[in-house]
């Protein structure tokens, strides 16, 4: 027992002492956010200038990062980095603060519409991106072009076993939903059910349930995948990698979603993380960003630095047809809640 | 019993039952210890089944626990806030359960129920709807709900799936940090609960090796809640209470079962859980039953390969060694063949073998040894007379099959007896292989010989097709016969039996000296001469006896004559003895003349008999029958005292004194009492000495012994004389004229019949000068005419014997002559009748048969001429008239058959 103390002693000890002389140089600022959602030179620069030390905490999913974020209930993160959808839990959680405009100049170039595009959103987050969701795929693997979910999820003999979903249990049963017509925030079992029978006959034709990642390692690259859920943009930097990606907004509509810049309600430089949505909102250094990320900026003085060609891109920009079939996400009451955890549970199982 | 039928009783059960009760135990034991392997496996499988649910039970408490524990578990419960709760944390802690469910695939159901018993968390690795998602009043949740302990373990049947499952669970209480105070008491937030698939105990159960035997598992109840399906639990409910079973608590049962014996083997594994193991008797006894098959099965493999072999070898190496011997034994007393068994063996029965070999060969050796001896001649190695007997009944037998013909030669050697006294019977034997010898080269291959050894293999080497084999076999003393099997033996036989006389005539030498040894030889011809052994050798004999007869040295075929003669001799035989008994005999007297007086000085005894059914038999014919068969001496006797009572009427009746001369024959010469008898004769009718003389022939004298001599000189001592007959025709050997007492020698009538012949002259002169010089008177015999009367006159011979004379006569009419000189000129009749008689005598003077009839008068025992004793000599002057008459030559025929029969006796 007393060895026990002495250890738990010693450790305290080392863990107090080492970090202190760091702190003391610098400010940190930790951001759970997904990968390459920033760029780089803009951190740099924002280190530069603030003195701090930007440290990105990266999750691959929504669910990916809610799960972070319960281990430790949001502890120590200065940003997150949410969907529309979860913001709302997240706050009602807890974890995320709401926040002071006041303190960041900038977010009077974000567009209003998209900060009220979801409940609570207005007071607990920062709109960053919004985007669709659509199909990846390479035209020269299949013989007639993908226009639709329904392809995807009953898919011919080229993709069968070629194929790359998403393991976002909104997204995942979104698409079903979708393909099989209905609304993606349907409450109705049956619908929901109907949904969950297309996942799983699909299932046996799936390579993977992983987001694909964006560099030249890609399977969609090498051809082990023909066709893949995506992000509107990052089919744009994926196609830096293969000429023959073609991305598409499926014909039944897809999810519009955004991504909120929140603040840890546990944050430990919160002050610091003001200063950065402030400064990434300045709009030179959004109209950077959205270059870089290649997703449509709310920020609507970013907007007119950006060139017509991203402006006009309909893959940033899809035409408004198309986004009149797509929704956002919204949270259903508790029992199809619960059952559309059943059907994500068993499809993913 | 017999050994082959002994034997095998015997070593076979010795065999067969501690194989068969070694095998019987050994199965038993196996099978025992097979039942007792069975039952282990069956303790086994229930004590594996107990482990393994309870590693299965202990694991899942263990991980309840830690899954309990879990922050995010935790963080769930105590989100009572259902949107938070299912829009934040359910995603994350399914996807955390179902790592654990990808880790314990067994629990295939993980809940996390809250405390009202609803399931807020169901995951399950297989599609299993949910049926109830409000399990309040659920057993299940009772009983977790209800336990003491925090931790619950419970086995039921899953009603999502009707699969017996195992079910951990535990409660989970927990203070919430954000609200509560720490002191605050644990507040029930709500229950992990995993369900467990039991497949591994199932497949542990349906890997039981009982393919027949059936493990239920139970409640307490006794209601099925598994089964691994060879047993109906239905139908074994009806008959079977599991729950008495249950309730009896000893964990082993017998039940009966659709029929069949079931071992009911019971084992607690869990709180109300029962194992139940049901196996049929014959598969739990499969195995031991295999067990005790197999090894009966090898047992009676072994045996059947065993015991035949066994018997095979019993058989082979005991059994036929013997029964061959024994067969062997039973040959040799029965075969005469050598019977020898091949033997290989090196065992006792292997020496068994080789012995009886050496002493089937050692008697057989002795046998033929035996046989050689009983059939074959010591002396000369030819077969004797019973294997000749033998031999010829065989070769009759053939020949009577085949139609052949066989010549039986009868030899006899002629002057055997003679060698044998004088040189002894070694030089007789020695002679007798000689001759054997001699008769066995000359005769040619087709003569075939029988030589000693022969025999044996002769009845073989006959079939294996020898030509004609001839059997030369020695019958007894000097008598050989030899049998010609050649297809013309009848032919043939004349050839061989000359080229055997000739074969005699060259010398053999024996112990230094050259002997003459003739040889006379009968032959009898198969089937003419006889069909059967004994009337061929009979005739064989005869023939011989024909053929020494005629005068030796040759040889006679057998004709009907001699078979007759033969039978007359047999008969005659027969009629002597009768004649002997009854005294059919009377004597006739021939007078003896002086030749100078011309009167009568004695007579000669000569026996004539009358026979009431031969009618006058001659002396000659029955005189050697008589010396053969001994009656002689009763003869002799009666002639002797006949004679002498003859002799006493005429001296009594004042007669000139004539003596009476009485033959005596060699055997009764030999007899030691002839003395005695004369001496008793004499003095019986008041005789003296001089009143008789005894008359002998030279071969008598010869062929006496030491009483013959004793007896010559006894006679003389008495003062009898003694008169030597027929002198000058055998050896006349002047040594015994010396030696013996001999008074008078009477010469041979054919000296004096055959004067004209040159020498006779000459010797008759040498004899009468010579018998007067040594004091001995001379009588001639055969004086049948003057001729003779006058030549014998005037050379000097005392005493004339003759018909010139007389005949003999009978005692009465003899009486006349004794007083008239003779011859009397009146005594014509018996010139006529003579002159009549001696026609036809005169050529057939040889001839016996006829010969008989008419010597009869004259034929007394050998010296017909009556002569006149010394002092009628001086009266026989009339010789000169009696020359001149001239008598014709007719009257010579009388003289000397009976010659050859004395010769025979003698030899």
């Amino acid at each position: 027992m007393k060895r026990w103390l002495l250890l738990s002693i010693i450790w305290s000890w080392v863990l107090l002492t080492i970090p202190l002389p760091a702190l003391a140089e610098r400010q940190q600022l930790i951001i759970l956010n997904w990968s390459d959602y920033l760029d780089p030179e803009l951190v740099i620069r924002f280190e530069r200038e603030y003195q701090a030390r930007v440290i990105q905490v990266y999750y691959d999913s929504d669910d990916n990062r809610t799960q972070m974020l319960l281990e430790n209930n949001a502890d120590g993160y200065d940003l997150i980095l949410t969907s529309g959808a979860d913001l709302q839990l997240y706050a009602k959680r807890r974890w995320i603060r709401s926040l002071d405009f006041q303190r960041i100049p900038n977010s009077q170039h974000i567009n209003p519409s998209w900060r009220s595009a979801f409940a609570q959103a207005e007071q607990y987050g920062l709109p960053y991106f919004w985007g669709t969701m659509g199909i990846v795929y390479r035209e020269d693997r299949v013989s007639a072009p993908i226009t639709q979910w329904k392809q995807l999820l009953q898919p011919s003999q080229e993709l069968q076993g070629k194929i790359a979903m998403v393991d976002s249990a909104w997204d995942l049963l979104g698409i079903a939903l979708k393909a099989a017509g209905y609304s993606m925030n349907s409450e109705q079992p049956e619908e929901l059910k109907t949904a969950g029978d297309l996942l799983l006959s699909q299932k046996n034709h799936v390579r993977t349930y992983s987001y694909i990642p964006l560099d030249k390692t890609s399977p969609i690259v090498s051809g082990d995948i023909v066709a893949a859920v995506i992000y509107s943009g990052d089919s744009l930097m994926l196609a830096q990698q293969h000429t023959q990606l073609k991305y598409v907004l499926p014909e039944e509509g897809s999810n519009i979603w955004v991504d909120y810049f929140t603040i840890g309600q546990r944050a430990r430089n919160p002050e610091l993380a003001y200063q950065f949505l402030d400064f990434i909102n300045q709009p030179k250094n959004a109209a950077q960003q959205a270059q870089f990320v290649y997703y449509a900026t709310p920020n609507l003085a970013a907007e007119a630095l950006l060139p017509e060609a991203f402006l006009t891109n309909p893959i940033i920009y899809p035409d408004k047809a198309r986004l009149a079939s797509s929704e956002f996400y919204q949270i259903p009451p508790v029992q199809a809640l619960r059952l559309r955890n059943q059907i994500v549970g068993r499809v993913l199982r | 019993m017999k050994l082959r039928t002994k034997l095998p009783l015997i070593i076979i059960p010795l065999i067969i039952l501690p194989l068969l009760i070694t095998g019987w135990l050994a199965s038993n034991k196996l099978a025992e210890s097979s039942i007792q392997r069975s039952h282990q496996q069956i303790d086994n499988l229930l004590v594996q089944m107990h482990v393994e649910l309870k590693q299965l039970l202990d694991t899942a408490k263990a991980n309840v626990v830690i899954f309990s524990d879990d922050p995010l578990l935790k963080n769930y419960l105590l989100t009572e806030d259902e949107q938070e709760r299912y829009a934040l944390l359910q995603r994350p802690l399914q996807k955390k359960l179902t790592s654990i469910q990808l880790g314990y695939p067994d629990y295939y159901e993980i809940r996390v129920m809250l405390p009202v018993g609803f399931e807020d968390l169901r995951l399950v690795s297989r599609d299993i709807d949910n049926q109830v998602e409000q399990e309040g009043e659920s057993p299940g949740f009772l009983h977790m709900h209800l336990t003491q302990d925090d931790i619950s373990s419970r086995i039921a049947v899953n009603p999502d799936n009707q699969e017996l499952s195992l079910y951990v669970s535990k409660r989970i209480r927990l203070i919430n940090p954000a609200i509560d105070a720490f002191t605050t008491e644990a507040k029930l937030r709500g229950y992990f609960s995993l369900t467990i698939s039991l497949d591994s105990l199932f497949n542990l159960m349906q890997t039981s090796t009982w393919p027949q035997g059936g493990i239920l598992l139970t409640d307490d109840a006794g209601d099925v809640l598994y089964n691994t399906g060879e047993l109906s639990p239905d139908t074994l409910a009806q008959q079977y209470n599991l729950n008495a079973s249950l309730a009896a608590n000893s964990d082993m049962h017998y039940l009966t079962f659709n029929g069949q014996r079931y071992h009911h083997h019971l084992q607690q594994l869990h709180d109300h859980l029962w194992a139940h193991l049901f196996i049929p008797d014959s598969v739990l006894l499969s195995e031991s039953l295999q067990i005790r098959q197999l090894v009966l099965t090898m047992t009676l493999i072994v045996v059947m390969v065993t015991v035949p072999f066994l018997l095979w070898l019993i058989r082979r190496q005991f059994i036929q060694p013997i029964e061959q011997l024994n067969g062997a034994f039973d040959r040799l007393s029965r075969d005469e063949k050598l019977i020898q068994i091949p033997s290989q063996q090196d065992d006792e029965i292997g020496d068994l073998t080789r012995s009886f070999n050496e002493m089937s060969l050692a008697l057989h050796q002795s046998n033929q040894q035996i046989r050689n001896l009983a059939f074959h001649d010591n002396l000369t190695g030819l077969p004797n007379r019973l294997l000749f007997a033998k031999t010829l009944r065989r070769k009759i037998e053939e020949a009577r099959q085949t139609q052949k013909h066989l010549a039986l030669l009868f030899l006899d050697l002629d002057n055997f007896k003679n060698i044998n006294d004088t040189m002894g019977h070694p030089v007789g034997d020695q002679l007798l292989i000689k001759v054997t010898e001699l008769i066995q080269s000359n005769l040619r291959s087709y003569d075939y010989l029988c030589r000693p050894g022969y025999e044996e293999e002769g009845e073989e080497r006959e079939e294996e097709g020898y030509e004609d084999p001839h059997n030369l076999a020695r019958l007894g003393g000097d008598e050989f016969t030899l049998l010609l099997t050649h297809l013309e033996a009848e032919l043939l036989a004349g050839p061989v039996a000359e080229r055997i006389i000739r074969a005699f005539s060259d010398p053999i030498e024996l112990s230094g000296t050259h002997c003459y040894v003739g040889c006379s030889i009968g032959i009898a011809i198969y089937p003419n001469d006889g069909d059967n052994v004994e009337d061929l050798v009979k005739h064989a004999d005869l023939a011989m006896y024909q053929a020494k007869m005629q005068g030796k040295n040759t040889y006679q075929f057998f004709c009907q004559d001699i078979a007759q003669r033969s039978k007359y001799r047999t008969h005659l035989d027969q009629r002597l003895h009768k004649g002997v008994e009854n005294l059919n005999f009377h004597l006739h007297y021939q007078p003896i003349v002086d030749s100078q007086t011309r009167k009568t000085v004695a007579v000669e005894a000569l026996i004539r008999w009358h026979d009431p059914e031969l009618g006058m038999v001659t002396p000659d014919q029955f005189i050697p029958l008589a010396e053969e068969n001994g009656l002689i001496i009763a003869i002799g006797e009666w002639v002797m005292h006949e004679a002498a009572r003859q002799r006493a009427i005429w001296k009594n009746s004042n007669l000139p004194p004539i003596r009476v001369a009485i033959n005596v024959s060699s055997v009764q010469l030999n007899q030691p009492n002839l003395v005695l008898q004369f001496a008793t004769a004499l003095s019986q009718h008041a005789l003296e000495p001089d009143d008789i003389y005894v008359e002998l022939t030279e071969t008598a004298l010869l062929s006496g012994d030491e009483h013959a001599k004793k007896n010559l000189h006894a006679l003389k001592e008495m003062g009898i004389k003694i008169a030597l007959d027929d002198f000058g025709t055998g050896y006349s050997s002047l040594s015994y004229l010396q030696n013996l007492p001999i008074d008078i020698l009477k010469i041979d009538r054919s000296f004096v019949m055959n004067l004209q012949e040159k020498n006779n002259r000459t010797i008759l002169h040498a004899i009468i000068t010579m018998a007067h010089s040594l004091n001995m008177k001379v009588i001639a015999e055969g004086v049948e005419d003057y001729q003779h009367l006058s030549f014998l006159s005037h050379e000097g011979c005392d005493l004339l014997q003759g018909y010139l004379f007389s005949t003999p006569r009978s005692a009465a009419e003899i009486e006349n002559l004794f007083v008239i000189s003779l011859p009397a000129s009146g005594s014509s009749p018996e010139y006529r009748d003579s002159s009549s008689e001696p026609v036809k005598n005169n050529s057939e003077s040889i001839d016996d048969s006829q010969k008989s009839e008419e010597e009869e008068s004259l034929q007394p025992a050998k010296s017909p001429q009556p002569t006149e004793s010394h002092q009628s000599a001086k009266s026989l002057q009339p010789a000169n008239s009696t020359i001149e008459l001239q008598a014709p030559k007719t009257l010579e025929r009388v003289p000397d058959s009976p010659r050859p029969m004395q010769n025979r006796s003698a030899s």
